[in-house]
C-alpha cells in the first residue's frame, strides 16, 4: 500500500516536473518567436534584445531546476521502488521465434497444414514490408534525381534552394516513413495470430525426426566446415580498412586536405554554425 | 567472427532449435505440452502467455528483492551507490573536457587557433566552440565533401575509417559530449516514452539526414565551388550550443549579434527542441538525428572496441534487448553504442567486451557451450533432447563477478588474473592523466603563448630623418623613459631589438636614417597599449607573427608631436564603426595592379572578406559586383584572407569572375608587409565580413555575416 502511494507520489512529481520542462521550453521557443517577428527593421538579435525576452524565463527556470533537485532529493528519501515489468509483446515473441520455425519442406503433412496460417501471416508481413520498402526505394530515386538535377540548386540563394528541396522532398519522404510506421504497426496487430501458428508448429515438430532435413543438411555443412573462417575474414576487413585508413590520411596530408581542415577549424564560417 | 569465439554456427544452430523449444515451453510462456490437443493451443497460449507473464514479473519483482543489494536502502548513502558515476559516465565526462581543454577560450571569448585542430576528435563537438582543440569529424567531412573539386577528401575519410575501425559507435556511448548532454538531461525524472517500433524506423531518419544534408547538399554545391555544410548550418544542436551561444555569451562578442537573424532563429528552435525531447527520450538525438552516429554505426560489425555476442552462449531469451534503451535489433548492430548495460543482464554471460581476451583471459570459457556437436545429423527431437538444459560440468569454472558486471573493456576481473587486468587499468588512468595534462598544459600555455607571443614592431624613419627634416626622434611604448641603447646597424629585421617584456616599456632615441627600424616583444594579442611619440609623421607598423610567417597587426599614423595614440580610441585607427581605416596594400589576382586603399579616397569603399571555402562569402559575391556596377563612386575590393591562396585564381576563373569591377586583392600575410584581416577582421576569424568606408576613409558600416545587395545600397546612400 505505501509503495503504490510512494508509486504515486513519484508519478505526480514527475509529471509535473514534465509539464514545467515543456513549459520552460515553450517559453523559450515563444521568445525566439517573439525576437523573430518582433524586429521592426533593426537589427533582429542584440544582447537587449534577448535579455528583455528571457528575462521573464528566469523565474521559471529556476523554479524547473530546483523542481529537479527537489525530485532527486525525493528519489533519495523514497527509493524507487520497481514498478512491474511490462509483459514481452506478442510482436516481439514472433520475432524472437521467427527464426527457429523448421524449413519449408520439413516434418510431415500436420506440419505441413499448420505452416499454412503462419506463412500467410508472413506472407502479408512482407507484403506491408515490401510495399513500405518499393515506397521508400522510389522516394530515395526520386531524391537522388532531385539532388542531381542542377538546376535546383542555381538560383543564388542556397536557402531557398534549400527550403525547396525540403518542400519537395521532404513529404515523400515522410510518407515513406508513415508506410514503414503502418507495415510495423501491422506486423504488431497480426503477431498474436502469428504467434499461435508458430506455436502449434513447435508443438508439432516437437519429439517429430525430420532426418535428412534441410536443417539436418545445414547442420551436416557446418560441421564438415568448423573453422574460424569468420574471424579470418574479420580481421581481414580490418586489415584493409586499416591500410585504406592510414594510406587515405596520408593522401589528405599529402594533397593539402589536412590543411583545409585546420583552416576550417581555426576560422568561423559564420553561416555554417548558424549565426546567420 | 567476434561473436562466436568458441563455437560454430552448428551449435548456435542447434542452440536456436533448442531455445525454440524452450522458449516455447517455458521462457515466452507458450504452452507446448506435447500431448495437448491442437485445438486447445491457440486459446491455450494467450491465457498460459498471460499467467506465466504474470508469473514472470512476480518472480521477478521476488529476484529483485532478495537480490536487493543494501545500499539500495533508504537514505543518502543508499542515494549516491545508485547515482555515483559509473566509469562510462567518468570518461564521457573525460572526453569532453579533452576535447575542449581550451579553457583560456571561455575567458577570452575567443577560439582556439593552435595547430591541434588539424586533427578530428572523434566525437560530436562544434570546433567553433571556444574551448574546442579538435575539429569536428562531421563538419570536417562536410567542408571536405564541399571542396571535393579542389580535392579529394581524402584526409577526413581517413579519419573516419580509422575511428570507425577502433571505435564505431563506442564514440557515441563513451566518448561523445552530445551524448552525454543526452544522458544527463535524460536522467531528469520524468515519464519516459520507450522504445516501441514506431521509434525503430525513426532510427533510420539519421541515414536520410546523412545522404541529404551531409553528403548530397555538400556535394551538390559543391558543383557550383560553393560550401555548403547543410547539416551544420540548418539541424546540428551542437554547432548551435557551443559554437554560436557559447561564443555570443561572451562579451566581447557583441558584435556577433548583428549577424543573427532567421538562421540562428532556427537553429534555435532545434536546439531546444532537441534538448527538450532529450529528457523523455533516451539519446533523441543519436537516435533519430546523428548522421555520424549513423556513420559510425556502418563499422559496428568490425570496430575493435565494443560489444560481442558470443552466440555459442545466447540462449535468445530477448533480456538483452528489452534492457537496452537503444533501437537495436540484437546486440552489437548498428545501433548499439557498446554502452553495456546489457553485459550484467545477460544470463549465461554471453555478452562480452570486443578485446576482453586481452584484458581478462578465459573470461570466454566462464560458461560452457549449452550444446555439443554430434556426429550424426541431429534430428529437432535430438536437438530437444541434446540441448535441453544449459549443462555446467563441474570441472568447468564458475563464472566470475567481473565478467558479468564489467562495465569498461578495461575492467578489472576478479581471480588470478585481476593481476593483469589491474596493471591494465592503472595504465589506462596513468595514460588518461597525461594525455588530458599534456594537451591543457599545451592550449592554454604553449600553444596560447605562441598565437599571441611575438610582435614586431617597425618604425620607419625614411622619411623624416633620410630627408634631413628632422636629426632625431623618440619613440616609446607605454609611458617608459627607459632607453635602448641605439647600435648602428642593429634593428634589422633579422636582428631586432628584443623588448623584454609586455609592460618593459621602452623607448629610444632614433637618429640615424634607416627604412625601417625592428623591435620585438612578446605581448597578449588582446593587449591595449599606448604608443606614443614626439615626431610627427612617424609611421608605427606593429606585426603579429605566427608559424614564421609575419602578419600586420596594426597600422596606424601618428599626426601631431607628442601624441598619445590609444589604439582603441574611438576616432581612432581602428575596424569597429566610427573608426578611421588602416591603409594597406596589397595584390590583386585577374592580373590586375596592386590595390591601396588610400587610392581610393573620395570613393566609397567596400571591403569584403571571403574565403573560398565560406560557402556564405562565394554566395554574397555577384550583390557586390551587381552594387559596384550600378555605383561608380564605389569600389569593392574582396579580399581572400584565407591561407588556401593558391586556389584562389583558379577558382576565380571557374566561376567567370575574371572580369568583374570588383577587385579581388589576396592578402598573404608577407606580401606587400600585411595581413588586412588580422587588422580589420574583427576577432575571431568570422567569415564573411564587409566594411563599409565613406570618402573620408572612416569605416561606417560593418557587416558581419552575409549581407545583400539592398542592404549594401542602403549602407551606401547612409
Amino acid at each position: 500500500m505505501r509503495v503504490a502511494r510512494t508509486n504515486k507520489i513519484r508519478f505526480w512529481c514527475e509529471l509535473a516536473l514534465s509539464i514545467l520542462s515543456v513549459g520552460v521550453a515553450i517559453g523559450f521557443l515563444v521568445s525566439v518567436a517573439l525576437i523573430y517577428y518582433g524586429h521592426d527593421g533593426g537589427d533582429m538579435y542584440s544582447r537587449d534584445i534577448v535579455w528583455n525576452k528571457l528575462k521573464y524565463l528566469i523565474a521559471p527556470m529556476a523554479v524547473w531546476v530546483a523542481a529537479i533537485i527537489g525530485c532527486f532529493v525525493l528519489s533519495v528519501l523514497f527509493p524507487d521502488n520497481k514498478l512491474p515489468k511490462a509483459p514481452v509483446s506478442a510482436a516481439d515473441k514472433v520475432k524472437r521465434l521467427r527464426r527457429r520455425m523448421p524449413a519449408k519442406g520439413e516434418g510431415d503433412s500436420a506440419v505441413a497444414a499448420a505452416r499454412i496460417p503462419y506463412a500467410r501471416a508472413e506472407l502479408w508481413r512482407y507484403i506491408a514490408y515490401g510495399v513500405a520498402s518499393a515506397f521508400a526505394l522510389g522516394v530515395a530515386i526520386y531524391t537522388i534525381v532531385y539532388l542531381a538535377d542542377h538546376s535546383h540548386f542555381t538560383s543564388g540563394e542556397i536557402n531557398a534552394d534549400v527550403l525547396a528541396l525540403v518542400k519537395n522532398v521532404l513529404p515523400f519522404i515522410a510518407a515513406s516513413f508513415v508506410l514503414f510506421v503502418g507495415a510495423t504497426v501491422y506486423e504488431w496487430a497480426v503477431a498474436k495470430r502469428e504467434l499461435s501458428g508458430m506455436t502449434k508448429l513447435l508443438m508439432l515438430c516437437k519429439g517429430m525426426p525430420i532426418a535428412g532435413s534441410p536443417l539436418a543438411r545445414k547442420l551436416d555443412a557446418a560441421a564438415a566446415a568448423v573453422s574460424d573462417k569468420a574471424d579470418i575474414i574479420t580481421w581481414a576487413v580490418r586489415g584493409v580498412v586499416f591500410v585504406t585508413a592510414i594510406v587515405f590520411i596520408s593522401l589528405g596530408i599529402w594533397n593539402g586536405g589536412a590543411r583545409d581542415v585546420l583552416y576550417k577549424a581555426i576560422n568561423i564560417c559564420t553561416e555554417c554554425i548558424g549565426l546567420g | 567472427m567476434e561473436d562466436t569465439v568458441t563455437q560454430t554456427g552448428l551449435d548456435a544452430e542447434i542452440n536456436d532449435t533448442n531455445n525454440a523449444v524452450q522458449d516455447a515451453a517455458q521462457a515466452d510462456a507458450v504452452d507446448v505440452a506435447a500431448d495437448a490437443p491442437a485445438a486447445d493451443v491457440n486459446a491455450d497460449d494467450n491465457a498460459a502467455a498471460d499467467n506465466v507473464a504474470a508469473d514472470n514479473v512476480a518472480a521477478d519483482n521476488a529476484a529483485d528483492e532478495q537480490t536487493l543489494p543494501p545500499e539500495r536502502k533508504k537514505g543518502l548513502r543508499a542515494w549516491w551507490a545508485r547515482h555515483k558515476p559509473s566509469k562510462r559516465r567518468l570518461i564521457q565526462i573525460y572526453a569532453m573536457l579533452l576535447y575542449n581543454a581550451n579553457i583560456r577560450g571561455f575567458i577570452s571569448g575567443d577560439i582556439f587557433t593552435g595547430a591541434t585542430k588539424v586533427a578530428c576528435v572523434p566525437g560530436l563537438n562544434c570546433y567553433s566552440c571556444p574551448g574546442a582543440v579538435g575539429a569536428c569529424p562531421l563538419g570536417a567531412l562536410q567542408n571536405a565533401l564541399a571542396s571535393t573539386g579542389a580535392r579529394a577528401p581524402y584526409y577526413v575519410f581517413g579519419i573516419i575509417l580509422l575511428y570507425g575501425l577502433i571505435f564505431a559507435r563506442t564514440v557515441c556511448g563513451w566518448l561523445c559530449p552530445m551524448g552525454l548532454g543526452q544522458d544527463l538531461l535524460y536522467k531528469i525524472r520524468s515519464p519516459k516514452l520507450k522504445k516501441n517500433r514506431v521509434t525503430k524506423v525513426l532510427s533510420y531518419l539519421k541515414y536520410v539526414i546523412l545522404a541529404v544534408l551531409v553528403v548530397g547538399i555538400p556535394v551538390v554545391y559543391a558543383i557550383d565551388q560553393t560550401a555548403v555544410p547543410g547539416f551544420c548550418k540548418y539541424i546540428c544542436p551542437a554547432g548551435a550550443f557551443e559554437g554560436a551561444i557559447m561564443l555570443l555569451l561572451h562579451p566581447s562578442n557583441d558584435s556577433m549579434f548583428t549577424m543573427l537573424g532567421a538562421l540562428f532563429s532556427w537553429k534555435t528552435v532545434v536546439l531546444v527542441c532537441v534538448l527538450t525531447a532529450s529528457i523523455f527520450i533516451y539519446r533523441f538525438f543519436c537516435r533519430f538525428l546523428c548522421p555520424l552516429g549513423a556513420l559510425y554505426g556502418l563499422f559496428n560489425r568490425f570496430a575493435l572496441l565494443g560489444i560481442k555476442v558470443n552466440k555459442s552462449k545466447c540462449t535468445n531469451c530477448g533480456k538483452c534487448v528489452d534492457k537496452c534503451k537503444m533501437d537495436i535489433t540484437k546486440v552489437g548492430d548498428h545501433e548499439c553504442i557498446s554502452c553495456g548495460d546489457c553485459v550484467d543482464v545477460c544470463p549465461t554471460k554471453a555478452i562480452t567486451w570486443k578485446g576482453s581476451k586481452v584484458f581478462m583471459k578465459n573470461v570466454d570459457d566462464s560458461v560452457v557451450p549449452v550444446a555439443t556437436v554430434t556426429e550424426k545429423a541431429p534430428t529437432l527431437a535430438d536437438v530437444a533432447v541434446t540441448a535441453a538444459p544449459v549443462p555446467k560440468p563441474a570441472s568447468a569454472p564458475a563464472p566470475t563477478p567481473a565478467t558479468s558486471s564489467v562495465s569498461a573493456p578495461a575492467a578489472v576481473a576478479a581471480g588470478p588474473k585481476r593481476d593483469r587486468a589491474f596493471w591494465t587499468k592503472v595504465v589506462a588512468i596513468v595514460l588518461a592523466a597525461l594525455l588530458f595534462v599534456g594537451v591543457f598544459t599545451y592550449v592554454n600555455f604553449f600553444a596560447a603563448a605562441g598565437t599571441e607571443a611575438t610582435y614586431d614592431i617597425v618604425v620607419n624613419t625614411s622619411k623624416e630623418i633620410a630627408t634631413g627634416k628632422a636629426e632625431y626622434f623618440d619613440f616609446a611604448i607605454g609611458d617608459s623613459t627607459e632607453y635602448i641603447d641605439y647600435k648602428s646597424g642593429s634593428g634589422t629585421k633579422d636582428d631586432p631589438y628584443i623588448i623584454k617584456s609586455i609592460e618593459g616599456i621602452y623607448s629610444m632615441r632614433i637618429t640615424d636614417a634607416k627604412e625601417d627600424i625592428y623591435f620585438r616583444y612578446t605581448a597578449s594579442k588582446a593587449k591595449e597599449y599606448t604608443v606614443t611619440t614626439d615626431y610627427a609623421e612617424l609611421e608605427l607598423r606593429v606585426y603579429y607573427v605566427f608559424s614564421d610567417v609575419r602578419y600586420s597587426m596594426y597600422d596606424y599614423r601618428v599626426d601631431g608631436d607628442k601624441l598619445k595614440l590609444d589604439l582603441k580610441q574611438p576616432g581612432g585607427y581602428g575596424c569597429n564603426v566610427g573608426d578611421k581605416c588602416y591603409d594597406f596594400t596589397l595584390s590583386c589576382y585577374n592580373g590586375k595592379p596592386d590595390v591601396k586603399l588610400s587610392d581610393f579616397a573620395g570613393k566609397t569603399v567596400l571591403i569584403n572578406f571571403w574565403a573560398t571555402w565560406c560557402g556564405p562569402c562565394v554566395n554574397e559575391l555577384p550583390a557586390f559586383e551587381s552594387v559596384c556596377n550600378a555605383n561608380d563612386d564605389v569600389v569593392v575590393i574582396a579580399i581572400h584572407s584565407a591561407s588556401v591562396t593558391d586556389e584562389v585564381q583558379p577558382f576565380i576563373d571557374s566561376k567567370g569572375w575574371r572580369d568583374w569591377n570588383v577587385l579581388f586583392a589576396q592578402d598573404l600575410g608577407d606580401a606587400k608587409d600585411s595581413k588586412v584581416y588580422t587588422m580589420l577582421g574583427g576577432r575571431n576569424g568570422a567569415y564573411p565580413r564587409t566594411l563599409v568606408v565613406d570618402p573620408a576613409g572612416v569605416i561606417t558600416k560593418v557587416f558581419n555575416g552575409s549581407v545583400t545587395e539592398n542592404a549594401l545600397l542602403d549602407a551606401i546612400k547612409a
